[in-house]
Parts: C-alpha cells; structure tokens; sequence
C-alpha cells in the first residue's frame, strides 16, 4: 500500500534530509523545502530505488537515502530559483550572522575552503563528509556516474587540502595540525 | 593533511552539528503531505509538480516572446507594441501563419518562454485589465518545454484556437503545466510576463468570462 511504504519511507528518510538542507539552507528553508521534498516523495514513490513494494521492514537507508538526497537537492534548487536573488541575498545575510559567532571563528577557514571550490566539486565533498556518502551514492544523489564522482572527489579533496595547509602554513601561531602537512 | 585528517576537519564544521534548529516531527510532516495531496490516481512519475500553488511558480517564468506562426515575430511584435486592444493582432498573425510551413501547430500562436520565476498573486479581471492579449485555455500536451494550449476562450486579442508555449530556458523544471488543467495567459507588447499565465479553476473561468464579457 502506497500509504504504509510511505510512512515507512519518511521514518527512515526525514530526519538524514533535514540535515542535509540545514547544511545547504538557512533553518527556514530547510524547513520549506524539507515539506516540498517529501510531497515528491509521495508522488514518486513507485520511482524510489530500494524500496521493496511491500511495507514489510523498513527501507534500508543506504539503499534509499542516495535518491532521496537528489530529490531535495532538485527541490532546494527551484526553492533557490522561486525565491530570486533578493530573498538570497537576505538568507545570505542571516546565514552570515548567524554563523559570525561560532563557526567564523572555530571553522571559518574550513567553510572559506569550501567556498573556494566550484559548486559541483563542493557537493561531492559535502555529500562524501557529511552525508558519509560512497562515490556510487554520490554519483545517483548528483545524477552522474561513480567514475566521475572519484576522479571529481579526489580532486577536490586534493584541493581542499591544499588550501587549508597552506592557511596554516601561513599563520604558524594558529591553533591546526601541527606543521604544514602539504600533500 | 591526509584523507582522515580532512574529513574530521569536515566533519567538525557540519552545520547541522553546529546549528540548533529543532528535529523535523516525522508524524506530523508524513500527515501533512498526505493532506496535502489527494491520493486519487497515481499521478505521472514525471509529472513536475505538485499543488496548485506550485503551478504559479512555473508559469511565472513565461516571461517570453509572442510569435505568431513562426518566423514572423516581428512584424507581430510591433503590431501588439501599441499595447491597445488589439483586436487585430492574432488575427492577422493567424493568416500569416498559414504561409508559414515551419510552425509545428498551423495557425497556432507561439511563446516562448525564459527562465526566471517569482510567487504570484492569483490573476484577477483587474489585475490583467492592462494586457492586450489575454486567453483561456487548457492543456492539450506538453512534450519537453513545449506546451500546446487549446483556446478555451478568447477575452482579448485572438482568434488563434491553439497556442504554442515554448520554453527554452535550459530548466525545464521550472515550467510546471499539467496536461489537461485549464490556465489563464496574459501578454503584452509579444510578451507574457511574469505572474501572466496561472492556473485557473472553473470558478475562476465563469469570473474572467463575466469580467470580459465573453
């Protein structure tokens, strides 16, 4: 039953993508978003890889989630398109505030890092830390192809790396691993 | 710095650590998408959207050009520039276009659609007073960006009984018609703009019909 499949779904699948638009989204559009993504899932829920038609057990998330992340990642885009830049730059500015006490300070670097990478090598990187995605989930969360994701993944890494151990390089007094690590 | 170096590093800055925002309520946000959507038939796997609302996102990215026929756009173009009634608009456009071997629907009024979308206010007879060519109409297919639009009624400016949209925006998504559901389209100067084209009920219909006197 499409109900039952879909409760099952949403237990196991709500809390994992409210994560993952809070990562991405200011707390209020997580929320919208959030709402709009399991609308899709309700829609779309005969097109959800891994989720057995009977109601049986519950989805394996690593089997599920995957999926579920491409849909939301679909739904926080045209919110990000509807809402124009001007909203963007307002969630910018709260974002930017928000985090000005806490993380400026303990991870700015990381996220000033982060910033530096192209959209696309961003996500791979998110999806893999923070989400704990495999390249072969990454690549059906992003619509690509596992190849893609590894080479894309290990570049950016690679990147990433760089980028903050030659921060650290540069400011010796600052609190981080201790000598510049490099590759 | 080596792989596992980096992904504590990573892992220490997750904003979802970082950030208190409440836990989402499983149960309640399961009920609400139930209510919000009418389980009757299993809609299309495809089908781009969702609630009506949502309708008014897409069709406000129709902000696009007016051709009559194909290939004759401009000639259109200046003849609706008056911004007047134009009564005659679509109707010397309908003529034209049956000299006109490339358009796909003869004699069908052709937009073409940018990206681009804003949240509407629903279309009232006041609100499309100011716009030359205004229709209703319903959808007869959408084939990748295209959507045909049979005419239901004319309330201003045409005679052309099909109207061809076209989207070229390189987000497809963005336009979320539904076969069969009836809208509303308002253009001016070959222009629909933002928030002109919105979905209709039948309410709505007997409204701008009264309205128009049509």
């Amino acid at each position: 039953m499409r109900r039952a499949r879909f409760e099952g779904l949403a237990q196991v699948v709500v809390e994992p993508l409210h994560r993952y638009l809070l990562r991405r989204a200011s707390t209020e559009t997580a929320e919208d978003v959030l709402s709009e993504t399991l609308l899709v899932l309700w829609r779309r829920i005969d097109d959800v890889p891994g989720l057995g038609d009977g109601s049986a057990s519950p989805p394996d998330p690593d089997d599920v989630l995957p999926w579920c992340y491409g849909v939301a990642r679909g739904c926080l885009a045209n919110a990000r398109r509807a809402d124009g830049r001007r909203l963007r730059l307002v969630e910018r500015l709260i974002r930017t505030q928000q985090r000005a006490p806490e993380e400026a300070a303990e991870h700015g670097e990381l996220h000033a890092a982060l910033a530096s990478l192209g959209a696309a090598d961003r996500e791979v990187v998110r999806l893999w830390a923070w989400e704990g995605l495999a390249p072969r989930q990454i690549a059906e969360a992003t619509g690509s192809t596992p190849n893609a994701v590894s080479i894309r993944l290990h570049r950016a890494k690679a990147r990433l790396a760089a980028q903050l151990g030659r921060k650290n390089g540069g400011r010796p007094g600052h609190k981080s691993d201790e000598g510049r690590s490099g590759q | 710095m080596n792989d596992d170096e980096l992904l504590a590093r990573l892992k220490a800055a997750d904003p979802a650590l970082t950030r208190s925002a409440p836990p989402p309520d499983i149960d309640q946000l399961v009920e609400a998408t139930l209510n919000t959507v009418t389980p009757t038939a299993p809609l299309d796997a495809g089908a781009p959207s969702v609630r009506p609302r949502r309708h008014l996102l897409g069709l406000a990215a129709a902000v696009g050009l007016l051709v009559l026929g194909g290939g004759i756009g401009v000639g259109v173009m200046a003849n609706g520039g008056g911004g007047g009634g134009g009564g005659g608009t679509a109707n010397t456009g309908g003529n034209q276009a049956k000299h006109s071997g490339s358009s796909a629907v003869a004699g069908a009024l052709r937009l073409t659609a940018e990206g681009g979308s804003a949240k509407c206010a629903a279309p009232t007879p006041d609100s499309l007073r100011g716009y030359p060519t205004v229709f209703l109409g319903t959808v007869t297919s959408i084939k990748g960006t295209v959507v045909t639009f049979r005419v239901d009624h004319w309330l201003k400016g045409g005679t052309a009984r099909t109207v061809v949209l076209d989207s070229d925006t390189s987000r497809p998504e963005a336009l979320t018609f539904i076969d069969g559901d009836h809208y509303i389209v308002a253009a001016k100067d070959g222009v629909v703009p933002v928030c002109g084209a919105n979905g209709v009920t039948a309410d709505d219909i007997a409204k701008f019909r009264k309205a128009y006197g049509k």
